[in-house]
């Protein structure tokens, strides 16, 4: 049993699936390319770095199945190359640009090291397959990983087509197991979409533990009697960690959080957007007038256009400040809660997206590296002790049994974000594509060959109408054409599918080029979406 | 939220949604300056969220941050239907006040209501599931048209289970012709906080109970029960 207090920071890698091989470069797969670049291979950095100098580091990870298909593949990591060399010829632009200029053409040579650093690991050290780098530390014990729902499906609104919610836990459980060789024992909720009855699923699928909000705990029933400083018991037997809300405050909040410090890097001003565009289109792609490039000077500084330049050193400093204050409140936080639990410790979760450390917040992944290293040199009685999820899971058994309300970590704390005026109309698609592809598991449960073949593409594409990301998306107006057509694709290959299926013909050429396009979750088996008995 | 959906709540339902947003209504205020009190508090929770952006967006929308332009060269024509061309309701929970339902009548079942001409009187049925006293469900209806297709529906009470059926009101009869899944609406606030023990009321309030606004509005605020006991 672990019998200190305790924290368990837990990270969210997730992005949706964007491949777009029929085009020679497509702007949203830099989705992709700035998230290795920002913060998967820098979080790699930080643990070799903490390795070497013997530093404990306990962190758990989900990494979403939709990203585990992209950072596999082929293609996208031929085009990261090739992205990596944009960015080097944009570094060499920009010093040359700069020339002498004391201020920013350091900053130019920062982002020429950070390019080059990543070219050097990802071609020389893990071979374009970053997955290896999660993989060694996977095994060592060192990093826990997780999954999440297939296409990040957000699983309240489908809270009467278990088929589909089944689909979405099945298939990422296999597509985890194909790339680490292990069976996942956590589960992350996309958005923290949770509800009464979901833990039975992932329970039945030997998933062990899962995250669910302040909010859905406090309102699960019975009232937990800890509050968020012991995890839950679902009645179906699932773990259930509980987000800590002062820590969620302390690095979430744009405007109070840590990264809202005038010091740190701005993430709004970049060259794409203030240097003269036939300057930048090059380093943008085809047909692209504005965009964000990656090469950004200013600092935060505060509610003000008149931004200062960004100073590296001040703002590493400052990161050891902010690690060190997390520590101290958290533990304070523990104690205060510790004074009522007489018969446990308290245990701190704090889960984040991955990508809020370095993609955003540029100095996020120094700050990990503090708070690690801060943690280290803490040998108190009261302070906290590092902990994964499955680590805790393994020696703490004695949990509350509730079962937590209907809950997410969207605005409003439910499903507003994922169900208003501007992206309902996606739910009548995806709930007709559920039922359709259900329909046809039944109609052909055992084929074998090509038919095989088009149905599990049919169910690829019915997992893709489930995805969160579009909704959220349509609601927020960013990117919104690209996120409807992303659903529409979806929606019309899979009617096609269905048609085809019906009309007991198929259109080989087509779906082998579909199969080519939308390659993800290559061990899909399209029986996930049968009724389960 | 707008003026003409709050116009279409009831007197009760109105007070209730301004009771649940948290400011007192003088008994007999006019129901018009009712709408403009909730309007004007739901545009400053807007300006507000749109100020603090401390929701699962801002994240997720800085790492899907795209230029001002589309990326497909050639616009595809997608062929996506514009409906399924089934006689179906739907119901799904938003939060714990609203239920969004979509439906659609089969071209063959609304050509016959067609025929029929004005007599056809289109309704929502919203269902409690569970029965009251005397053994009835209770019940509201919600006037809607041939052209309608979706509706949120404010429900009265939290934390229990609906319905939504898709009716025909004939001259003599009401005929279904939907039913919806049933669903249950989540809970607001946390019940019975009084009654909990020390340890757990203690727990609840560092765990920010208050901040996440989990307190039932018009009980006494949990700090405040917590520190009279203390004393």
């Amino acid at each position: 049993m672990i019998n200190k207090p305790s924290i368990a920071l837990v990270l969210n890698a997730h992005l949706p699936f964007v491949r777009k091989p029929e085009y020679e470069s497509f702007f949203e797969e830099r989705w992709l390319f700035e998230a290795i670049s920002e913060t998967y291979l820098p979080l790699l950095r930080l643990f070799r770095r903490l390795d070497a100098d013997s530093i404990p580091f306990k962190l758990s990870l989900s990494i979403s199945p939709t990203l585990l298909s992209m950072l596999s593949d082929k293609l996208l990591g031929e085009r990261y190359a090739r992205y990596l060399d944009m960015q080097l010829d944009l570094a060499a632009a920009e010093k040359k640009r700069l020339g002498g200029d004391s201020v920013f053409s350091p900053l130019a040579q920062l982002y020429e090291s950070l390019y080059r650093r990543n070219k050097e690991d990802f071609e020389q050290l893990y071979f374009r397959n970053i997955l290896m780098g999660y993989d060694y530390y996977y095994k060592r014990g060192k990093i826990d990983l997780l999954t999440s729902a297939a296409t990040h499906a957000f699983l309240p609104l489908y809270q009467d087509a278990p088929q589909a919610v089944l689909a979405q836990i099945e298939t990422a459980i296999v597509t985890h197991r194909t790339i680490f060789g292990k069976i996942p024992q956590g589960f992350w909720l996309p958005q923290f979409g949770w509800y009464p009855g979901l833990g039975e699923m992932l329970a039945n699928y030997n998933i062990r533990y899962s995250i669910v909000t302040t909010r859905g705990a406090l309102l699960g029933k019975p009232v937990p009697q800890y509050g968020s400083f012991t995890p839950l018991q679902s009645p179906s037997g699932l773990r259930l960690f509980v987000r800590d809300a002062g820590a969620t405050k302390a690095v979430w909040s744009e405007t109070e959080g840590y990264p809202a410090d005038p010091v740190y890097r701005d993430f709004y001003r970049d060259i794409g957007y203030d240097l003269d565009s036939a300057y930048v289109n090059p380093y943008l792609g085809m047909g692209v007038e504005r965009g964000y490039t990656g090469f950004k000077y200013w600092a935060v500084t505060g509610h003000t256009n008149n931004k200062r330049p960004y100073e590296p050193v001040a703002a590493s400093a400052r990161v050891v400040e902010h690690a060190r204050a997390f520590l101290s409140e958290r533990k304070n936080s523990a104690r205060a809660a510790a004074q009522w639990m007489k018969d446990r410790k308290p245990l701190i979760v704090c889960p984040y997206d991955a990508e809020l450390f370095g993609h955003w917040w540029f100095e996020g992944p120094l700050f990990l590296e503090a708070l690690f290293r801060a943690a280290a040199r803490k040998k108190d009685e009261e302070d906290l002790q590092f902990v994964t999820l499955s680590e805790y899971d393994r020696e703490n058994h004695d949990n509350p049994v509730s079962e937590p309300e209907f809950s997410s970590w969207g605005e409003g704390g439910y499903a507003e974000v994922w169900l208003d005026g501007s992206n309902d109309w996606v739910h009548r698609h995806s709930r007709q594509t559920m039922e359709r592809m259900t329909e046809l598991t039944e109609r052909f449960p055992d084929e074998s060959g090509l038919r095989e073949r088009i149905l599990n593409q049919g169910a690829r594409e019915a997992l893709l109408t489930m995805s969160s990301d579009w909704p959220l998306l349509l609601r927020s107006g960013q990117s919104s054409d690209f996120a409807r057509r992303q659903i529409e694709e979806s929606v019309a290959n899979f009617t096609k599918i269905y048609e085809m299926l019906c009309a007991n013909t198929v259109d080989t050429e087509w779906l082998t080029s579909l199969e080519r396009k939308n390659n993800l979750f290559a061990d899909i088996n399209y029986r996930v979406f049968a009724r389960k008995r | 939220m707008n003026p003409e959906k709050l116009s279409l709540l009831s007197d009760q339902e109105l007070l209730l949604l301004a009771e649940r947003m948290g400011f007192y209504i003088p008994e007999g205020l006019d129901r018009l300056f009712i709408i403009e009190e909730i309007i004007s508090a739901l545009e400053d929770e807007d300006r507000e969220r749109v100020f603090s952006h401390d929701g699962t967006g801002h994240v997720e929308e800085k790492k899907l941050s795209g230029g001002a332009f589309t990326s497909y060269a050639i616009p595809i024509p997608t062929c996506v239907p514009d409906r399924y061309n089934e006689t179906m309701v739907r119901a799904l929970p938003r939060d714990p006040s609203w239920i969004y339902a979509y439906w659609d009548i089969a071209d063959q079942r609304r050509s016959s209501l067609g025929e029929d001409g004005n007599a056809v009187g289109l309704f929502l049925r919203v269902v409690e599931m569970g029965s009251t006293g005397d053994g009835r469900r209770s019940y509201f209806d919600i006037q809607v048209t041939l052209d309608d297709w979706k509706w949120y529906i404010n429900i009265p009470r939290p934390g229990h289970s609906y319905r939504v059926d898709l009716c025909l009101r004939a001259i003599d009869k009401i005929k279904v012709l939907a039913r919806s899944n049933e669903v249950r609406m989540p809970i607001h606030y946390l019940e019975g906080f009084s009654k909990l023990s020390q340890m757990t009321k203690s727990l609840l309030i560092l765990s920010d109970l208050e901040g996440l606004h989990l307190a039932e509005p018009g009980t006494d605020n949990p700090s405040r029960i917590l520190a009279a006991e203390e004393e």
